[in-house]
């Protein structure tokens, strides 16, 4: 089929007008007034074959004068043969597009010209879909084949600084022609250009994709990146010292000297000078700065170089140092002690541990106020009702407490308590916790159901009496249509904030209720980290918060650094996307060269040498 | 332009006829014929025959040698010149080429005057139009006015027709000054004018050829869709090429050299004209002189031999 690139160049057809007036206008020749007719008669004969031509000549003229305008618009339209093509461009505008390269210009700048060359040379039935891939993914413009209006909505994009992911933006522009196709892509005319210059997370899937042609923008360029900066308190025996990890990354062929500052709250903590290896040579260099300082501090770390650096904005990265805290646990537990209990608590260094035991069913409330260690820590305080329960709930010493209950003897304001008890497993796939706990084939025995009364969160589920009605002599299938096989599930441990009730002082609890003492539980190495997960939850600060999404693993939580600081262009690709058509002689090429010889036609027409 | 007369216009015409005299005459030059009787002037003296004058006996010779003897006289033929200029629509052609042909015509004229011939100036196209002949240099100012308030005839030449008129007005034998460019019905000069002017030879009448050459004739210039008229009812719309111009400009220049070439073989004086020349460029061809004659120095031979 063919298309055109520039159909609108078919108005110069209106220059056949003139043409045809020029034609009508009578012409009338040069008139030579002579006295020797008789030489001028013997000089040009009268039967000569030019003479038989004249009448027709000008006919002709026009005829080969029209076809040349003919020929040169359609030149100027720009025919080719192929099909209507869909073309989704998604345009890279993470932050490496905006370096500049060895000729003063962007990346970005780079890839706007060329997505603009792009959008010139679609042909009127060919369609494009824009997607730009700033701070998020924007579809700039959907599937149209208006070149004029694509083009004015290219003006104004700015790329450069953004970190939405290029992959999904591919994925998204697939979709966009898909839908545009009837579900299907079909490579000969289905195209996902990409405008990048290769430097982003997953480039290497992207651009290995079949279905990406990638048109790759700038050079490559050396680069220091400022990977990581995590700020910790790992030594929960010391909270209040604290340890920051510094990473660089040197993308570049050259050793890079530098020097890495750290600033806790704009205040100067520590510089440290450093060379950096060649990428060759590993790339990495890695720090880590300690203190102790119990208090929260926003950690700034800038690395600078004389030398400079090609992308200044992954110099520069901020953290939190989270505030330092413990914790003062008062055990109570009735009738006999819990030693395996306490042990557990005792494994956790940041708890003080204050074990009390009693004979009675309901104590009097303890109070719980939180306050600091010497050492500036601070201590929340947190009452664990082992087998027993406060008198009063609405005493001064409930509110604002946190409190883990469990195996209540009895119902209370804030859950009631099922008289039978049951045994319960957890099963593997109802294990959803995370944080290294796991329960999964914990057995508790001798259970009574508890169902909070107040907002609470189910932390952990468990089933039991699988058959209610089973009948042995029926199949599987029937039993389960008679609802004969049924699980319960039952939820058997709680998490109750009142704090979204309205309550003055809103009351935290961890509600277990499985008696420990009957179970296996204290003897799984999860338990303690359930104790630290609670007391972490019950906390409900910042750090502590912080604590339970980071997890009680020792290993440095660094996070995925999804930025695009490589800022060496992979190889191109052996071929770079072209319409269909264009990698072959162009037919505007051959039009013109189709002119030449109608334009010599002409000339000879009018000069009339083609007689001679 | 040669009329109204002007007495600037008659100074130049004097100079440049003192001029053609002192170099030899060109066109106007002449020997002047010698009559043996009828004169003013004393030749010799003869024996006395019977029925001579006695008013011409020479007495004292016969006083001296007792015998009687009697004078002779003798004299210079007057020279009779007739200036036939072209008018037909050949001199239409181009834009200077009548004007050319008349300040032509006139200087010649007055050359002839100005040398004491008796002139007498027509025009001829298919026929002959003769004018009253005039002598003397001061009525020459009456061959320009003649000129000038003759128009051109809308008609071809035939020579032939007008050496007959010519002839049959019995006028004296003389010079016959032929200003023309010469293009007749005929390919060559000789075909169209031979006959006539061997009629002018027969009669013994010395003709002299002024050529006037038209720019306008040359092909100089005429590529592409032209209309050829001729002044003999020759049409022809054509688109010329420069092979075709080629073609008639040798045509053209072979004719002119037939021209000139029969002038030469016929001992015919011949002298060229260009209608688009200057003035005075234009009057010193048709008095048959080259282009710089008016700047020589006719007394240079003597100073050069008097200062060396």
């Amino acid at each position: 089929m063919i298309t055109f690139i520039h159909p609108y160049a078919f108005v110069w057809l209106l220059l056949a007008i003139p043409l045809l007036l020029f034609y009508l206008w009578p012409v009338r020749p040069t008139k030579v007034e002579t006295t020797t007719g008789v030489l001028w008669q013997r000089a040009l004969p009268l039967i000569h074959p030019r003479r038989a031509w004249q009448p027709w000549r000008w006919v002709v003229s026009l005829v080969v004068q029209l076809l040349v305008l003919l020929v040169l618009v359609t030149a100027l339209a720009e025919p080719c043969w192929r099909r209507p093509q869909r073309i989704a461009l998604v345009l890279d505008g993470t932050s490496s597009m905006s370096v500049q390269d060895a000729d003063g210009r962007t990346r970005q700048d780079k890839a706007m010209e060329k997505a603009r060359e792009l959008v010139a040379r679609l042909g009127y039935n060919d369609s494009m879909a824009v997607i730009a891939v700033a701070d998020e993914i924007q579809i700039v413009s959907r599937m149209s084949n208006n070149r004029e209006a694509i083009a004015q909505l290219l003006e104004p994009i700015q790329l450069g600084h953004g970190k939405a992911s290029i992959q999904e933006a591919v994925s998204m522009a697939v979709s966009l022609i898909t839908a545009a196709s009837g579900g299907e892509f079909d490579p000969e005319t289905n195209h996902v250009v990409l405008l990048s210059d290769g430097c982003f997370p997953h480039a290497d899937s992207v651009l290995a994709d079949e279905k990406v042609s990638w048109i790759p923008v700038g050079t490559s360029v050396g680069n220091v990146e400022l990977e990581n900066v995590v700020a910790s308190r790992r030594n929960t025996a010391a909270p209040e010292e604290f340890e920051i990890l510094v990473t660089l990354e040197n993308y570049s062929d050259a050793e890079v000297s530098g020097s890495v500052s750290l600033k806790l709250d704009d205040q100067p903590f520590a510089t440290e000078v450093l060379k950096i290896p060649a990428a060759p040579n590993g790339g990495r260099w890695t720090h880590i700065f300690t203190g102790k300082d119990p208090r929260e501090h926003r950690v700034t770390a800038e690395f600078s170089t004389k030398t400079g650096d090609a992308l200044l904005e992954d110099n520069l990265l901020e953290t939190t140092l989270p505030e330092a805290f413990c914790y003062q646990v008062t055990l109570i537990s009735r009738g006999e002690r819990n030693a395996l209990l306490r042990e557990a608590f005792e494994t956790l260094p940041e708890v003080r541990l204050i074990s009390k035991f009693t004979k009675k069913e309901r104590i009097q409330a303890i109070s719980c106020q939180e306050g600091t260690t010497p050492k500036g820590v601070r201590q929340y305080p947190v009452v664990v009702y082992d087998r027993v329960l406060p008198e009063d709930f609405e005493s001064e010493n409930m509110a604002g407490a946190r409190v883990i209950f469990i195996a209540p003897p009895a119902a209370s304001p804030l859950w009631e308590r099922a008289e039978e008890t049951r045994d319960y497993v957890v099963m593997p796939w109802l294990d959803g916790w995370k944080n290294g706990v796991s329960v999964a084939g914990v057995g508790f025995n001798e259970t009574h159901r508890l169902t909070p009364k107040v907002a609470s969160v189910p932390w952990l589920f468990s089933q039991s009496a699988l058959q209610v009605a089973e009948a042995p002599a029926a199949g599987e299938e029937e039993n389960y249509a008679k609802g004969a096989k049924t699980v319960a599930m039952t939820e058997l441990v709680w998490g109750i904030d009142t704090g979204g009730s309205g309550v003055e002082k809103p009351l935290r609890a961890v509600l277990v209720s499985c008696d420990l003492t009957k179970s296996d539980w204290l003897l799984s190495d999860s338990f303690p980290r359930f104790l630290r997960y609670s007391l972490d939850w019950l906390a409900g600060s910042e750090a502590s918060r912080k604590r339970i999404q980071d997890g009680f693993e020792p290993e440095w939580n660094v996070a995925d650094n999804t930025r695009d600081c490589n800022l060496n262009v992979p190889p191109a690709p052996e071929k770079v996307f072209r319409f269909p058509g264009e990698d072959v002689v162009p037919l505007w090429l051959i039009l013109v060269t189709l002119l030449v010889p109608l334009m010599m036609v002409e000339w000879a027409l009018y000069q009339r040498r083609w007689m001679e | 332009m040669t009329y109204p007369w002007k007495p600037e216009f008659e100074k130049r015409l004097r100079l440049l006829a003192r001029l053609a005299m002192r170099v030899g005459g060109g066109m106007l030059a002449y020997r002047p014929q010698k009559l043996p009787a009828g004169g003013t002037e004393m030749t010799g003296l003869r024996d006395y025959t019977t029925g001579d004058d006695p008013k011409r006996v020479d007495w004292n010779i016969c006083a001296r040698h007792d015998e009687l003897r009697t004078r002779e006289y003798g004299g210079t033929a007057v020279r009779y010149a007739y200036l036939l200029v072209d008018g037909s629509n050949a001199v239409s052609v181009g834009k200077k080429t009548l004007e050319a042909i008349r300040t032509s015509a006139v200087m010649l004229a007055y050359g002839l005057l100005y040398g004491g011939a008796v002139v007498r100036v027509g025009t001829f196209a298919r026929t002959l139009s003769l004018f009253p002949p005039v002598m003397g240099r001061q009525r020459a100012g009456r061959i320009a006015k003649a000129l000038a308030q003759t128009a051109p005839k809308d008609e071809a030449t035939d020579f032939s027709a007008v050496v007959t008129a010519f002839l049959n007005r019995n006028v004296p034998v003389g010079d016959v000054y032929l200003v023309s460019d010469f293009f007749g019905a005929a390919e060559t000069f000789a075909g169209g004018y031979s006959e006539g002017l061997l009629q002018l030879h027969r009669k013994g009448y010395r003709v002299h050829l002024i050529h006037l050459i038209v720019p306008e004739n040359r092909a100089d210039g005429k590529t592409g869709d032209v209309m050829i008229t001729d002044n003999r009812g020759y049409r022809m719309a054509i688109t010329l090429t420069e092979r075709d111009l080629h073609a008639y400009q040798k045509l053209y220049d072979g004719y002119l050299e037939g021209v000139k070439k029969y002038s030469t073989d016929h001992g015919l004086r011949y002298t060229r004209v260009w209608a688009n020349a200057p003035e005075e460029t234009l009057c010193l061809a048709a008095l048959g002189l080259p282009a710089g004659s008016a700047r020589v120095n006719p007394w240079a031979e003597y100073i050069t031999k008097k200062t060396s």
